[in-house]
């Protein structure tokens, strides 16, 4: 059976390439700048040069064009939305057409394709990150960057280590759902007719049964993990240290320059 | 009226980096009344033949028939083939998801359209069969021990009343009162004409309790044959991954020490064998 072939997680695709191995630390800190600088450019030059920016760093990391564009679909229908929400309620007085009391605007199509960009370099740009780093290396990444707010409170290593659990869980639990949904059609439960609730109901003896796969499975982990002595961040070494070094620094730099070239353009472009 | 499979064979992810060959060129076929044990190594691909036997997984290549009804993706088929071949999977307690027991083993008939007095007939007579106590009938499946669970979800497919039934390593787990009963159970099944396939890693199982051993290597049959053919024949073919019973063993060593005639798995011919060896030493 394959119901919940098709579905593709956690999109890394490991390369040799100076974008996979650099810190994950500064990858984040460029994706969370970037996700800010997009959002703030709001002329077509500046998007025209992002987008190259996007193509130079995909093309460098070895990631097939296909996969990036791929890599946007899930949230296509999120974009046409907002454009089609930006052209009608804009407002303006440049009327192209309308439907009944829909009324496009000429500014209205121009916000609406500004945004639409917008919104796809974003995805794309976030993409890239998840595309060259592997989970593991996003959690150790994602832990040091909340390091600062441990002083608040906040448990950056537990927030951390339960993310690198549930990546890791994941082709398991979709390896033991195949199964439970096989034993089930076995037994002549029906998971393609009826209506949308009977379809739903149909699942029942798929969830409860992977559910209470889940907390044994929970249960052994903390089990192992205890009799292995975890207990919690403090005090932890990594076998493999993060390491802030020149390639970092020069990443930055370019980064930086980049961003000067693109706040420029915004201004005067 | 029989199960047989035809020049099947079958690969995942065909055509992708990852692909693997899991069956190839599989012929056989197995009659009402038989117990047929399918024997191989982790990987060997036993379970992607199971999940043929029931149109799980549909022929790449080849064709798999039940009754004359070849499995296709025609849903009707499907039904009829998943009706009458029952298929027990590795640790089938883990699709208990029922309030009850008896609610959990009449998931089966009820999907089959069984209502009333009748599926209640079923799942008595599957409790029956299996040996648990009437009383189970609304007890919490997931409150009971792990023996009894394995035995409500067989019984779970017992209810529907299949004419074959397929079980993938269906001791994995189990102490070995537990193996004893099961065998029993296969044993009683068969009686009933229905045809058990047997799905094990365990040759020493195997040859006690089939009419009939298929031994898989690497997705190909590399042997058939009843059990003592089959005992003749390990002592030539190397299959990877097999451990040779102890009895075995001993029965090849008898034979290339002090010539002994036959090859046996018997305790009771082992015996003999050894007796004779003693008086002709003597």
């Amino acid at each position: 059976m394959s119901l919940i072939k098709g579905v593709t997680l956690g999109q890394y695709m490991p390369a040799d390439s100076f974008f996979h191995k650099l810190d994950p630390r500064c990858k984040l800190l460029v994706t969370v700048l970037s996700m800010i600088l997009i959002f703030m450019s709001g002329n077509f030059p500046a998007m025209a040069i992002w987008a190259f920016f996007i193509i130079f760093i995909a093309k460098k990391s070895q990631i097939p064009a296909k996969a990036l564009m791929r890599s946007a679909k899930p949230i296509l229908v999120l974009i046409i939305f907002t454009s089609l929400l930006h052209i009608f309620f804009t407002g303006g007085n440049n009327i192209i057409f309308s439907i009944g009391p829909l009324k496009a605007s000429a500014e209205g199509t121009v916000t609406a394709f500004r945004m639409g960009l917008r919104l796809y370099l974003l995805v794309l740009f976030t993409a890239l990150l998840t595309f060259t780093t592997s989970p593991s290396e996003l959690s150790d990444g994602l832990e040091a960057a909340f390091g600062p707010f441990t002083r608040f409170g906040f448990p950056a290593h537990e927030v951390a280590m339960m993310m690198t659990i549930a990546l890791r869980f994941i082709p398991t639990l979709f390896e033991e759902t195949e199964r439970i949904i096989n034993a089930q059609v076995s037994r002549g439960a029906d998971f393609v007719s009826g209506g949308l609730i009977k379809r739903a109901k149909a699942y029942i003896p798929v969830l409860i049964p992977l559910f209470v796969l889940v907390f044994k499975r929970a249960d052994t982990l903390a089990s192992a993990m205890e009799a292995r002595c975890y207990r919690g961040g403090k005090g932890r070494v990594r076998m493999y240290p993060l390491t802030w070094g020149s390639a970092e620094n020069r990443a930055l730099m370019g980064f930086f320059v980049f961003c000067t070239v693109v706040i420029c353009l915004n201004r005067w472009g | 009226m029989s199960l047989s499979v035809n020049d099947l064979s079958f690969t995942y992810n065909s055509g992708l980096p990852t692909e693997a060959k899991a069956l190839q060129n599989i012929s056989f076929s197995a009659e009402k009344g038989e117990i047929l044990s399918i024997v191989g190594h982790t990987g060997s691909g036993k379970s992607t033949l199971a999940m043929h036997l029931n149109g799980l997984l549909i022929p790449q290549s080849g064709e798999v028939v039940i009754d004359g009804i070849k499995t296709d993706s025609d849903p009707k088929n499907l039904r009829k083939i998943r009706q009458s071949v029952g298929l027990v999977f590795q640790y089938p307690e883990q699709q208990i998801f029922a309030e009850t027991v008896s609610d959990e083993i009449s998931f089966g008939p009820f999907n089959w359209g069984l209502r009333g007095d009748a599926l209640e007939k079923r799942v008595l007579d599957a409790m029956e069969l299996i040996g648990l106590d009437a009383s189970f009938a609304s007890a919490n499946p997931f409150q009971l021990s792990g023996g009894e669970k394995r035995r409500v979800a067989i019984a779970s497919v017992l209810a529907s009343e299949p004419s074959y039934l397929v079980l993938d390593e269906p001791t994995a787990g189990l102490d070995l009162s537990g193996v004893c009963e099961l065998t029993c159970l296969l044993k009683s099944m068969c009686e009933k004409e229905i045809c058990v396939i047997h799905i094990t890693h365990d040759l020493e199982l195997a040859l006690n309790i089939s009419d009939r051993i298929l031994i898989i290597s690497e997705g190909t049959l590399t042997a058939n044959g009843t059990p003592s053919e089959i005992s003749d024949m390990l002592s030539e073919i190397n299959v990877k991954g097999l451990i040779l019973p102890d009895i075995l063993s001993l029965s090849y060593e008898l034979k290339k020490t002090y010539g002994t005639e036959a090859i046996t798995s018997d305790p009771h011919m082992l015996a003999e064998q050894i007796k004779a060896v003693k008086i002709t030493c003597r």
